[in-house]
């Protein structure tokens, strides 16, 4: 039962709010995500920065360049390669379903056929390799369960990590090298924990699975032509042999070789 | 966020940002701040969109960022600014301008007087007309706690805003 005295709290909170509308805060929103989502990968990548490379501690800054700055690995018409290969994955008619599979990127098939067998596999979102500050990057949000109640992972795909961190939006010192990073002592290092690291060699690339002090969870392969393939899954419904496998497997790989 | 992520995402905030707007500048008390905290929100938001557009409720979700948000983070700023305007606020269309900007006035007081949380119960409770249960899941803390938590808050309102009946039956 209300009192009056609640009743009154409750018209006069409505009255109080009453207020002109607020600008459009959309488009600052979903520039500020991309910008922390690109900050949080290439920290990711760059994590190794500080120990590796002779005890020199490499700056790096992160800057945005204005609301407008490019847009992370979302595909647009305009920069988009000329391959049906970049396509987005689409929702209609129900955008809250998983997207349909007819219009899922083609190296989901891939992923797929490593995955253990379960009817519930569906796409939240992803798109194929779709032009990146001058490297090309497919991406696939996948979840277990319609809605993800049984988990999510995420698969990344990048041709050329090296240009992909020295967009317009990272500056990096000019002989910056990535690859000379992405060794084992200094990922080793740079993690909490680390669940395996191989080397490359000639036929195959670094392999790493490692948790960094975020908690976030790692599982790579990367190239010495610079190819990268990570996934994420924070929500361990992977097991370790399964996850790389995927990130190694050759057709993958095989799929960013330009 | 891929463009019909993105899309779902504009279509998410044009129908929704008003009413956000609003519970914002309850929890704040200024518009500015409220633009912040709900730029904030919506930034928060973006970034988990594919999580949450696949949550049962969009609302709850966003909700839940707010809250945290102000409770968290805006805690930890100073209780009180002041602001130089260039116009006095714009006080709506109301039948007894003198009464209702005076109601305004005691009630944003009497609001910037209580802490966070308790503002927040509030908000959620008697503007957002939320049930105990679901106010205790997006504070994160037991419904006894909520309605013990609104039963101080009410009474501290009283405290602040002993005329809050009768000015409102006046209205």
């Amino acid at each position: 039962m209300t009192s009056p005295f609640e009743s009154s709290v409750r018209d006069s909170l409505q009255r109080l709010a009453e207020a002109p509308p607020a600008r459009s805060l959309v488009d600052r929103a979903l520039s500020d995500a991309r910008r922390i989502r690109r900050r949080r990968r290439t920290l990711a990548a760059l994590a190794a920065i500080a120990i590796v490379g002779g005890g020199t501690a490499t700056p790096f800054v992160l800057t945005a360049r204005g609301g407008n700055a490019p847009v992370g690995t979302t595909p647009t018409t305009a920069t988009a390669r000329p391959t049906t290969e970049c396509r987005t994955a689409t929702h209609e008619p129900s955008p809250f379903a998983g997207a349909i599979p007819d219009t899922w990127p083609s190296f989901i098939g891939i992923v797929m056929a490593h995955l253990p067998p379960r009817d519930d596999y569906y796409v939240s979102s992803g798109y194929g390799l779709c032009e990146d500050m001058g490297a090309s990057a497919g991406r696939v949000v996948m979840s277990i369960g319609e809605q993800g109640e049984h988990g999510q992972f995420v698969v990344e795909l990048i041709t050329d990590f090296q240009k992909l961190i020295q967009g317009p939006n990272v500056i990096t010192p000019s002989a910056f090298n990535i690859s000379a990073y992405f060794t084992c002592p200094g990922l080793q290092a740079e993690h909490v924990e680390v669940y395996f690291c191989e080397e490359a060699t000639e036929t195959q690339p670094l392999a790493f699975a490692g948790r960094d002090h975020r908690g976030d969870m790692w599982v790579f392969a990367y190239y010495p032509d610079r190819r990268y393939i990570v996934l994420e899954n924070n929500d361990t419904i992977l097991d370790l042999p399964t996850m790389r496998a995927i990130v190694t497997d050759p057709e993958l790989a095989a799929l960013l070789q330009r | 966020m891929d463009g019909q992520n993105e899309r779902e995402f504009r279509e998410y905030v044009a129908a929704r940002q008003d009413r956000l707007f609003r519970v914002a500048l309850l929890l704040t008390g200024h518009r500015e701040d409220a633009e912040d905290l709900l730029q904030t929100a919506l930034t928060k938001l973006a970034l988990h969109w594919t999580t949450a557009a696949r949550a049962t409720s969009v609302d709850a979700y966003v909700r839940k960022i707010l809250y945290h948000q102000q409770v968290g983070h805006w805690r930890r700023r100073a209780p009180h600014r002041e602001y130089a305007t260039a116009a006095p606020p714009d006080p709506g269309v109301v039948d007894d301008p003198a009464t209702d900007t005076a109601l305004r006035v005691t009630l944003s007081r009497a609001l910037g007087q209580l802490t966070h949380r308790q503002r927040a119960v509030l908000v959620l409770r008697y503007y957002e007309d939320l049930p105990e249960s679901e106010v205790a899941r997006i504070l994160g803390c037991a419904v006894g706690t909520v309605r013990s938590q609104t039963a101080r808050t009410l009474a501290r309102l009283r405290t602040l805003c002993p005329d809050l009946l009768s000015t409102m039956e006046r209205t």
